[in-house]
């Protein structure tokens, strides 16, 4: 292709605008992660060395830590700005891995506008600066070595282990999902050793691979970062029941039989490639009508239907028909089996672990947390399929394809950062007046004084703080029910008396029932609205003294009364 | 003809330019057409600027609660404030609506802020006067920044629910008069502080 090099410089640019809208729009990081995140490494820019655990891996934290210090710029502008754009780079690997799947470099580029664009891809990979960002693109470049390997080249081994180490060292879940796809790919190549379709050597190799990578994740984990991992592996143990397990792990092991027999199939039937717009047609119909048949029939709530209906409908519109389109061409062109194993081997795993995590109680809302990863995994296939629905057409038809491709695209990308109205009630936007007031709350407040505040204003409190705050809620926000005053208040919907725990409450807007908010608690819990009473109950408890308001935030004293605790002795 | 003119190449340019110009204009303009938030902060804080202790909103007759009330403005433009300090003891009483707390107010300060500018409105806050009768307590006179005001507070001897409030009213250009809410650029908020305290026997020297 003569303008490859321009087409790729025209995608990362896209991907960098779209990632960059809330910090240009707000001025400051977005979303309540990033606040988590850059908490842990202010004590480092402080002291030199990190101060606290760092969850989910270290390798953003020492990043974020060494681009403040090396460009002289300030945390807040370096997540802002610099890392939105630097996790924008994860569209580099989709357009590699693709291009070196299915050596077809316009399905490349359609798969890195879609890995520019897509929503959920977005908010993953440098829409917020979280962890999962810098794992993709780790676990991107793997993926590009994984899927064509020359073990006998020295320099590309390296480049694969580094590859690794850094999805090892960046995310955990992206580590469990690049280990899982792997297993998938290994169990496909030892049903094939069994049926004498692949040689023995290349099943010993996925075994070494997978079992290396196994014991390395499994040492990280339990030795390097086992706060937040051990922990949501013990939070699912805990909730298990020997049904949900033999349920999720039966529908699991179904998608992967699934799978395994696509991959066998010499010749796909093309029926629907060549109806792609009906296919979209249905595809929107199918995807409105679930989500409002399960809010009918009271399996989905009217919050939970917003969000689905918003984010879903576009990304199932244009992925389904692409994803049927291209997995039909791959498997009519004759693409070598192991090529397709592994392109299919990621997205089954990414699949199946979410039907898995769906079925658990308490813990089908963390399955959210695997389509970023599969819809990336699925970029080669949807690349392909865009590409052969344009071989297919004419060229004045073509024209409109590309027309209504881009119209797509600018759906998903204009759904990427969600108010609260379409997102559970969460708000991960902030505002001004609320950094100002964590800011004079972190001055005001002594640090041992116990706080309570939710999951959004206790992350700005920690990041003022330097993680220096009592924040009592946060103790035990992973695994008991419920904050201090705030969340239990707002799951009793009604305010509950002040536990003798808390000294101070930081309430802001957006967790008010009248305005769709939400408290912000674990998210494998339900999150409740604070009823509107609350706010009047502290405004007017004897005791409650409201000591700053910023408009959108407010922080209420809480003063023990000595009539309370004994009777009045005489008269002044 | 065409198709030879618009192969894979000519498509994936003009999906990559169309995606382009739709994707940054849609996206200018929703960073165009986001609020520039503007805000008032005002919060309480002892004399050295932290929160006040559990021991200091217990007083004896006499005593002095020092604290002061500090305002930040970030209204983008210059505003002029006027802040009201209320004595109550019912619950009945809501600072936030425009007519007050009713005759307990003891004084006004008035004050002028610039952009991103800071105020401090010290408060020596001294009932100097009140008395017991049957089973209540009746504050019969406060002494606020060295001005003594009569009031009439009352409130039961055993659950005192006593309290000073601070009430921050904003000059309006439009109606030419100071008014309780002020707009962030999306919606109003009224902005008010309080304070509950208790009242010991004895006096405080």
């Amino acid at each position: 292709m003569r303008h490859w090099r321009t087409l790729v410089a025209c995608v990362l640019m896209i991907s960098i605008a779209v990632r960059l809208v809330p910090s240009l729009s707000y001025g400051h990081p977005y979303g309540f992660d990033v606040f988590d995140l850059m908490s842990r490494v202010v004590p480092a820019l402080r002291t030199g060395k990190f101060m606290t655990d760092l969850p989910q891996g270290p390798l953003l934290y020492s990043l974020l830590s060494e681009l403040t210090m090396l460009s002289g710029v300030s945390l807040e502008t370096i997540s802002s700005f610099i890392a939105p754009g630097i996790l924008a780079l994860s569209t580099l690997p989709a357009i590699i891995y693709t291009k070196k799947a299915i050596n077809d470099e316009s399905a490349a580029i359609v798969a890195g506008l879609l890995a520019a664009t897509t929503s959920v891809i977005v908010h993953q990979t440098g829409g917020t600066v979280v962890w999962e960002g810098l794992g993709t693109i780790f676990a991107g470049f793997a993926l590009t070595f994984l899927i064509q390997p020359n073990l006998r080249n020295p320099k590309e081994m390296v480049l694969l282990c580094m590859t690794m180490a850094g999805v090892l060292f960046s995310h955990h879940l992206t580590t469990m999902n690049v280990l899982l796809g792997l297993g998938v790919a290994m169990l496909f190549t030892m049903v094939s050793v069994a049926r004498r379709e692949t040689s023995v050597k290349e099943a010993y190799k996925q075994i070494l691979l997978t079992v290396l990578l196994g014991v390395a994740a499994l040492l990280i984990w339990v030795f390097v970062i086992p706060s937040s991992t051990i922990e949501v592996i013990d939070l699912t143990t805990a909730s298990m029941n020997i049904w949900t397990l033999v349920a999720g792990g039966f529908l699991a092991a179904i998608l992967i039989a699934a799978s395994y027999r696509v991959i066998n199939v010499r010749r796909a039937r093309g029926f629907w490639t060549a109806r792609p717009f009906t296919l979209a047609l249905v595809a929107f119909f199918a995807s409105t009508a679930v989500p409002l048949l399960l809010y009918f029939s009271g399996g989905m709530s009217a919050e939970m239907l917003r969000m689905t209906l918003y984010m879903g409908v576009p990304l199932c519109v244009v992925y389904i028909p692409l994803f049927v389109a291209g997995l039909v061409s791959v498997i009519n062109s004759r693409i070598e089996s192991r090529v397709l194993m592994f392109l299919l081997a990621f997205p089954t795993a990414c699949a199946s672990l979410t039907i898995f995590l769906i079925l658990q109680p308490g813990l089908g809302v963390l399955a959210y947390r695997e389509i970023s990863f599969l819809l990336y995994s699925l970029l080669p296939i949807e690349g392909v399929g865009l590409m052969e629905i344009v071989r297919r057409g004419t060229p004045a038809r073509r024209y409109v394809v590309a027309f209504i491709v881009a119209y797509s695209i600018l759906a998903l990308a204009s759904t990427s950062y969600p108010s609260r109205n379409y997102l559970i009630g969460l708000d991960e936007t902030y505002q001004p007046s609320d950094l100002r007031a964590s800011k004079i709350i972190v001055n005001v407040v002594p640090s041992t004084a116990p706080i309570d505040a939710d999951v959004r204003m206790g992350n700005l409190i920690f990041y003022f703080s330097g993680r220096d705050i009592n924040w009592v809620s946060n103790v035990t926000y992973w695994t008991s029910p419920g904050p201090a005053w705030l969340g239990k208040s707002a799951m009793a919907g009604h305010p509950l008396d002040i536990p003798p725990n808390v000294s101070f409450i930081v309430l802001s807007e957006t967790m008010l029932k009248s305005n769709g908010g939400v408290v912000v608690d674990l998210l494998s819990r339900k999150l409740y609205p604070l009823p509107d009473e609350a706010l009047t109950y502290l405004e007017r408890r004897p005791g409650v003294s409201k000591v700053a308001d910023a408009g959108t935030t407010l922080l209420f004293q809480v003063v023990r009364r000595q009539a309370e605790e004994t009777p009045r002795r005489a008269k002044p | 003809m065409m198709s030879a003119e618009f192969g894979d190449e000519s498509f994936v340019i003009t999906l990559t330019v169309l995606s382009a110009v739709l994707v940054i204009c849609f996206l200018g303009f929703q960073i165009l057409i986001a609020p520039n938030q503007r805000y008032i902060v005002m919060y309480l804080a002892s004399e050295d600027g932290k929160a006040l202790s559990q021991d200091a909103t217990v007083l004896h007759q006499g005593d002095q609660l020092r604290i002061q009330v500090i305002f930040e403005n970030h209204m983008a433009c210059q505003i002029r404030l006027k802040l009201e300090t209320f004595i109550a003891s019912n619950l009945s009483s809501d600072p936030t609506t425009s007519d007050g707390v009713g005759e307990f107010r003891l004084q006004d300060q008035d004050l002028i802020l610039d952009d991103g500018g800071t105020s401090t409105a010290p408060m020596m806050l001294t009932v100097t006067r009140a008395r017991a009768e049957g089973d209540s307590i009746i504050i019969e006179e406060v002494e606020m920044n060295g001005v003594k005001s009569p009031v009439i507070v009352e409130s039961s001897l055993r659950n005192q629910t006593l309290r000073f409030i601070f009430r921050a009213l904003v000059w309006s250009d439009v109606e030419g008069k100071y008014v309780p809410e002020w707009s962030d650029g999306q919606s109003n908020h009224s902005s008010w502080l309080q304070i509950w305290f208790e009242l010991l026997p004895g006096d405080g020297s």
